[in-house]
């Protein structure tokens, strides 16, 4: 054709650029003359004058703390800043440390864990670490803060991780902890407590406080310690297998970096699983996988359930604490993988 | 399914007229819903008048970007449950904004362009614009939003003072 005899002419796919549009000169012109852009906005003009959608649709790509801080710029922004959600991919409240390497570990464990566990694609993509960390909340010790913020992110944000990180009791935390709840919608959530004094949250760990945080997230991290970890009930876990189960609630994943070994096995008797003497006895159908460590120190057990995974890792001779998992498994392909877990070896169980 | 040939005649605000392929006005939803709304054979009548709430000069800006991204997915890729971020602009995009949005045209263009694509439904065009927006007070402390904003302070200096407790952990 006659355009390919010049190289340096560039050929739109399939129609000529100019003929689609037909040309911009084309433009017939207005009616009066001198039209401008806006012209009717000349004297008064500010970016206020913009629907409230669209102010907040502009604000929607700002990061937290921007938007956040547009809502003291003025009463109308503030407004249109309380009527907003947002999304955000990971939440770190802390005070200033860095997480330690141990427990970084642990969330590697909890994340082979909970693969698939709703049979979505995307969940394989839920690689804590890797999601860069979007908004961090730092707390500096003996400043003076309001909890307002966090109520304020509770209530208008839809949050893939959020990790909370304090340490020591003041009023402050307890404000913090308690809002936990109020978040709605939130995928992963870890709540841990460091320093010496554990006391507040060991206070507020009621059964009561424990599943109104399973109502806020799909997948709770207690990095707590034993002393708070022993207050978490059978009953309550108990009840949350329940609700896991009859679909009451979107939870799907509890894991509990220690908790006491005789409270596992109080929690499986109330299942309907007895464990004495390295045996496990029950009427129901269950599938039990034992795992050993070469020495034969620490065991990890799984326990299927129906769609209920229980795992239990510990040292079984020496410690009264173990890590301990609750899973829903929504898909068989999830349960398949669980069956194939590698290290795991089936074992017999007794009827009752 | 739509035929690249068909034409669509655009008449402006302001009395102008443009005559544009079908395969830029596909972006727009308003336009797309006002020609579905004629019910017409896309063969038999290759030539559809659409009035828009547009003034010409804003209509040219957004004739040109629809150009540009003619062959853009549809339907536009929206984000609901995924972040949301304001420095992913395309680099056409970002010089075709600086051609128009300098100091002395005062945010009125991009004003116009945001009000245009929101009244034409083109999504692209709508979020490229309203990151735009976002990028002017990305970082910047609360004086200096009130002042790119041009607004100014209305809470009293209790509230202020709760503001600033509030938002303690990000005050840069």
């Amino acid at each position: 054709s006659g355009m390919s005899q010049d190289p340096g002419e560039e050929l739109v796919e399939g129609l000529d650029k100019m003929e689609e549009v037909l040309s911009l000169d084309q433009f017939d012109p207005p009616n009066e003359a001198g039209s401008e852009i806006g012209k009717e906005l000349r004297d008064y003009f500010n970016l206020l004058g913009l629907p409230i959608e669209l102010i907040s649709h502009s604000f929607s790509f700002l990061s937290m703390e921007d938007r956040l801080r547009a809502a003291g710029v003025n009463k109308r922004l503030k407004g249109i800043e309380l009527a907003s959600k947002y999304y955000v991919e990971r939440v770190l409240i802390e005070e200033a440390e860095e997480i330690p390497k141990e427990i970084k570990e642990w969330m590697m464990m909890m994340r082979n864990a909970v693969d698939g566990d709703d049979g979505d694609d995307n969940e394989e993509d839920l690689d804590f670490y890797d999601v860069k960390i979007s908004q961090r909340i730092t707390f500096h010790k003996g400043k003076s803060y309001s909890s307002d913020c966090i109520r304020r992110i509770a209530q208008n944000a839809s949050i893939k991780i959020l990790e909370i990180q304090l340490y020591g009791s003041e009023e402050f935390h307890r404000d913090i902890f308690n809002l936990i709840k109020e978040f709605d919608g939130i995928k992963y959530l870890e709540v841990g407590i460091k320093g010496k004094d554990k006391e507040m949250l060991r206070e507020m760990m009621v059964d009561s406080y424990l599943l109104g945080l399973t109502k806020s997230c799909k997948f709770l991290y207690l990095n707590v310690s034993e002393s708070v970890s022993e207050k978490v009930t059978p009953d309550a876990l108990h009840q949350l297998c329940k609700d896991m189960t009859d679909g009451s609630t979107n939870f799907c994943n509890l894991a509990i970096n220690s908790l006491r070994k005789d409270r596992c096995i109080e929690l499986l008797k109330l299942v309907g699983i007895i464990y004495r003497d390295d045996t496990f006895f029950s009427s129901k159908e269950i599938e039990v996988y034992e795992r050993r460590a070469p020495d034969d120190s620490v065991r990890s057990y799984s326990i299927i359930d129906g769609a209920i995974e229980f795992m239990i890792n510990c040292d079984i001779f020496e410690c009264a604490y173990g890590g301990f998992i609750i899973c829903l498994h929504k898909t068989r392909d999830s349960l398949k993988e669980v069956r194939n877990r590698e290290g795991y070896f089936r074992i017999d169980i007794s009827p009752e | 399914r739509i035929y690249p040939l068909m034409r669509v005649t655009l008449t402006t605000s302001d009395g102008a007229s443009v005559t544009v392929s079908r395969q830029l006005t596909k972006h727009s939803g308003f336009i797309e819903k006002a020609i579905t709304d004629m019910a017409v054979d896309d063969n038999a009548v290759p030539l559809s008048a659409v009035a828009v709430d547009v003034d010409d000069a804003t209509l040219k800006l957004v004739i040109e970007w629809l150009t540009e991204h003619r062959d853009d997915a549809l339907p536009y890729p929206e984000k609901t449950d995924e972040e949301r971020r304001a420095d992913d602009i395309p680099a056409w995009d970002q010089a075709f904004v600086q051609k128009w949005d300098t100091k002395e045209d005062q945010q009125q263009t991009l004003y116009a362009v945001i009000t245009a694509a929101d009244k034409l439904d083109i999504k692209g065009l709508l979020d490229m614009t309203c990151k735009t927006l976002a990028n002017k007070i990305n970082g910047k402390t609360v004086e200096e939003m009130r002042e790119i904003l041009q607004l100014e302070c209305d809470f009293t200096e209790e509230e202020l003072a709760e503001i600033r407790k509030e938002n303690a952990w990000c005050e840069n």
